[in-house]
């Protein structure tokens, strides 16, 4: 297998199977995060796919001063939130009120085995705003502050949305009986 | 403490998650890179070409304006020497010029006053120092006396006899056009303007036309002499003589552009950029040696062509943009050839598995092996230089150096494309790039620059930013050349 560097080299030159090969080495792991933000897979598959082509427009500017997957992972990330921003679908849903019909869960009792599959289903039954600031600081790992930049909200907001999504999340992991372990690795 | 805990659960759990988008989105991908990069192609393209042809206007457009800057210029001038005549007596001069040539007869013998008229007064000089009158060739009894030039009468020092009347009715005087029966006065178009007198020489039969300038006698006493004496007119002084009444100019202009022929003989390489030389590298860093044919497990190194012959040849075609800079296009054709190692050739179909071609190669060559196959890819091309001179050519021949563009077209190719999957060499059209672009960078001499065909000789390099290959493309993928090139001036 090509090393990274050398994978990009071949991209740029415009070797085809080059490119291919980078798609074929990311695509699983990038439709996983595509999958995430959005509510189908047809969906996901259009995040993904103007993911890809940002990626290769993209790829001269890519100093290897990072790891490539996390590269291009921060591309889908954006170009997944442009997307929800941009369609109708989603922009309706991408508001960040608090939502009336979540019930607090006692997180001592949250005790979950989910597999991820389990999860990423359980994520993108969110709302859309949730759902955004659940993946963007539980999973992507952004901080509120970068968040509220990014999605053009305050850092409180983003916070306390961020909470709200926990807190249904949970509930609804109880509610499905999914939680037999407990997610946390502390206890 | 706990929320760090939930989070990074969530974090692992979702780490990894993986999900195989179906197989018609890398299609989609691909089909939107490539789109882009045709678009690209022909912003490039529209965008010089676009860029050419202003320049080309605008270049146009200067040269006219200089020119008629240069006109106006002479007429300034011309005035002065023709000081005391009149604008009005220069115009209606031209009118009856051009009166004359229309009027003369449907063979006629005329001066272009009207071409020269437009240019500029350097040849309205001319037309007033060779008076040539009109003869009617229908009439051969005719003889014609052509009208007194204007600086004859300036030579008189009397700024009346200068002033010539217009549009006054015909003067009966003798020489205006006269037939040789004494009184028999003839009064054709022409004549109506003939209101200036004749003069008749002394001891002459007939009259004269006066050469002013010269004093050359240039007068018709009868046809035969007429004729004679006005291709002697044309020839000496090579004033338009023309047969039709639309009186074309038959003064030759030089041209602008300079006019010959270009040949390049060199080395041909396939390259992997620029400024890299060769594939030595390349079986480096591959590990495998083209030395080693015999390999079965052969290396992509083996599948690189070695060097070969680069030929181009052309006409082309120069203008001076500035006192040093040029300007050149061309219209030629090149040949790129480089060698091949190859195994012997099967003569049976094999379907091909190559990248997004499913072609299947009527016969096809083994990889390993010691044969030699030359690949060669012929080019249309339509070079565009910008050449500058770098010195004066005094103590050192002319040295110029040159740098531009060649746009070209593939028209033909007659080589192997390698497929690694099956190792074996095959021939296919549709894997490369028609259009390419190519620069090129040379420095010449100009050798016998007082023949009139100078020769430039020099040397070039050229490279194509082009890819050869598009689809698959190799790492060796740029035509690249260098050798000894010569420019033949054919006209200058």
């Amino acid at each position: 297998m090509t090393d990274d560097r050398q994978l990009v080299r071949n991209c740029l030159k415009g070797q085809a199977a080059a490119q291919k090969e980078l798609y074929e080495r990311f695509a699983g792991l990038m439709m996983g995060i595509c999958y995430r933000y959005t509510k189908s897979v047809t969906d996901a598959e259009d995040v993904l796919q103007d993911g890809f082509v940002k990626v290769f427009r993209q790829l001269h500017s890519f100093r290897f001063d990072g790891e490539l997957g996390a590269w291009i992972r921060r591309i889908m990330v954006n170009t997944a939130i442009n997307y929800l921003k941009k369609h109708s679908g989603y922009r309706a849903e991408l508001s960040f009120d608090a939502h009336d019909n979540l019930h607090p869960v006692s997180e001592e009792d949250a005790e979950l085995k989910l597999t991820a599959k389990e999860l990423a289903e359980l994520i993108r039954q969110l709302p859309t705003g949730y759902q955004t600031i659940f993946n963007l600081h539980a999973v992507e790992g952004f901080t509120h502050v970068e968040i509220g930049q990014m999605l053009g909200i305050s850092d409180g907001t983003s916070r306390s949305q961020y909470a709200r999504a926990r807190q249904l999340l949970l509930s609804w992991m109880e509610k499905n009986e999914m939680t037999k372990n407990k997610l946390y690795a502390g206890k | 403490m706990r929320e760090n805990e939930f989070e990074k659960g969530v974090k692992k759990t979702m780490g990894d998650f993986h999900l195989q988008p179906s197989a018609s989105v890398w299609p989609e991908v691909e089909r939107r890179i490539r789109d882009r990069r045709r678009r690209r192609g022909f912003v490039f393209w529209f965008s010089l070409s676009g860029l050419l042809l202003a320049g080309l206007a605008g270049w146009w457009w200067l040269g006219e304006t200089g020119q008629k800057r240069t006109a106006s210029h002479a007429v300034h001038t011309q005035k002065q020497v023709f000081s005391p005549a009149t604008n009005a007596e220069k115009s209606s001069y031209a009118a009856e010029k051009i009166t004359e040539t229309a009027s003369s007869g449907d063979k006629s013998v005329t001066t272009d006053t009207k071409n020269r008229v437009e240019k500029g007064t350097i040849l309205y000089k001319k037309s007033t120092e060779k008076e040539i009158t009109p003869v009617s060739i229908k009439n051969p009894g005719l003889t014609a006396k052509p009208e007194p030039s204007r600086t004859n009468h300036r030579q008189t020092g009397n700024p009346k006899n200068n002033s010539r009347p217009v549009n006054k009715k015909p003067v009966s005087l003798p020489g205006v056009l006269q037939s040789k029966q004494e009184g028999e006065q003839i009064t054709p178009a022409l004549s109506n303007k003939q209101n200036v007198a004749a003069r008749k020489p002394e001891g002459a039969d007939t009259a004269v036309a006066i050469n002013s300038e010269k004093t050359t006698p240039v007068g018709f006493t009868a046809i035969p002499d007429t004729v004679r004496k006005l291709d002697m007119v044309q020839k000496n002084d090579s004033i338009a003589i023309n047969e039709t009444a639309a009186g074309k100019s038959s003064q030759k202009k030089k041209s602008a552009w300079e006019k010959g022929l270009y040949l390049s003989v060199g080395r041909a390489v396939l390259t992997e950029g620029l400024g890299t030389f060769g594939q030595k590298s390349m079986e480096f860093q591959s590990g495998g040696t083209v030395s080693n044919p015999g390999n079965s497990n052969m290396s992509y190194a083996d599948s690189v062509a070695l060097t070969g012959t680069h030929l181009q040849a052309g006409f082309y075609i120069r203008r001076y943009s500035g006192k040093r800079t040029s300007f050149s296009l061309g219209l030629g054709g090149a040949v790129y050839a480089t060698r091949q190692r190859t195994g012997n050739y099967v003569d049976t179909n094999r379907a091909v598995s190559f990248y997004q071609l499913s072609a299947t190669s009527g016969g096809y060559y083994q990889a390993a092996g010691s044969r030699r196959y030359t690949n060669r890819y012929i080019y249309l091309q339509t070079p565009l230089f910008w050449h500058w001179q770098l010195n004066k050519g005094r103590d050192f021949p002319l040295m110029e150096w040159e740098s531009g563009l060649i746009p070209s077209f593939l028209a033909g190719s007659r080589a192997l494309v390698y497929d690694p999957v099956n190792h074996i060499f095959f021939r296919e059209k549709s894997v490369y790039n028609r259009f390419g672009l190519a620069a090129q960078t040379g420095l010449n001499l100009t050798l016998f620059p007082e023949s009139k065909h100078p020769l430039r000789a020099g040397l070039y390099y050229n490279y194509h930013f082009s890819q050869l290959q598009k689809t698959r493309p190799p790492a060796f993928n740029h035509l690249s050349g260098w050798g000894l090139q010569l420019r033949w001036i054919i006209s200058k």
